[in-house]
């Protein structure tokens, strides 16, 4: 199956850290996808139920900061990237670049 | 009395006309959500610019008008129903997928055939004209070829081509030689 590019970013980006909740912006920061590119797929996991959303509760401090949505990627979820994912690289070429761009200097 | 930044309001504007496209029971939710983004959009303490913060925040608020019209068919219904009995899916990802496909535009396919057939014709135009130009500039005698009517203004061309002979008028089509007589005639071969 083919995996879209900032799909996989998502993708590899929750799998980083599986007990991590993820707000939008940290998503955004992370994948360095635009938000009319995030959030529809953010909603379309959630619809499929491989990425569960909740509200934050209201923060205490005096600052005015909004309540946050937080996601997370279920069970199921996980266990779905982790196989598309790993299908993704086993269907790469040998040698074939990733989808993220390495390092400067990191490949000679 | 506390005002938010321009930048909040502008940007909570924005995203106040892109959750229209929205179903009703998910706008309040979708706004709260961009609302809660954008605060830690502007108090990011990793962009020390703030108009950097401004502007990263005015750019997240005009990504959900393309977000937005995206989002209601695959966001409020999974696009591949359960399978009875607890089969598994081949790829629950697909579905993910196939709905971004399936949000374009059905009349995409045909505005991009017109387009790339009016990109050629023009190409073949402009190669035509940039053909006659040249025609009429290295043979100013003979007519160009029917395709297109050039300007040619004779007005206009006064330059003047260099020739090896000396310089070349396109008006006339006469070389005006300007002689220049050798400063020592050629030595004759010595060659055997």
């Amino acid at each position: 199956m083919k995996l879209t590019g900032p799909l996989e970013r998502v993708l590899r980006v929750f799998l980083g850290d599986l007990s991590a909740r993820q707000y939008g912006y940290d998503l955004m920061k992370a994948t360095k996808l635009p938000s009319g590119t995030l959030y529809p797929m953010l909603a379309r996991l959630q619809a499929e139920g491989l990425v569960t959303s909740e509200w934050e509760p209201q923060p205490d401090d005096a600052s005015g900061r909004p309540p946050r949505k937080y996601y997370q990627l279920t069970g199921e979820g996980a266990r779905v990237a982790r196989l598309e994912l790993a299908q993704t690289s086993l269907a790469a070429p040998p040698g074939a670049q990733s989808t993220t761009r390495p390092a400067c200097g990191s490949a000679r | 009395l506390t005002r938010s930044p321009l930048a909040q309001r502008l940007a909570e504007h924005v995203i106040r006309h892109a959750v229209r496209h929205l179903p009703d029971d998910n706008r309040e939710e979708y706004y709260r959500e961009c609302a809660g983004e954008l605060f830690a959009i502007l108090h990011d303490s990793d962009v020390p610019s703030r108009l950097r913060r401004s502007t990263f925040a005015l750019f997240y608020a005009a990504g959900h008008i393309r977000g937005t019209r995206r989002l209601p068919k695959a966001a409020t219904k999974p696009s591949v129903p359960a399978l009875p009995g607890g089969a598994t899916r081949r790829s629950p990802l697909r579905p993910v997928l196939a709905s971004s496909r399936a949000a374009a535009a059905p009349w995409r396919p045909v505005a991009a055939v017109i387009g790339a057939m009016a990109i050629v014709a023009a190409g073949v135009y402009g190669l035509a004209h940039v053909r006659d130009n040249l025609v009429l500039e290295l043979r100013p005698g003979s007519n160009p070829p029917a395709t297109t009517q050039a300007p040619h203004d004779k007005s206009s061309s006064m330059y003047l081509l260099s020739t090896p002979g000396g310089l070349f008028t396109p008006a006339t089509g006469q070389a005006k030689v300007t002689a220049t007589p050798p400063s020592s005639p050629r030595p004759a071969s010595t060659a055997p």
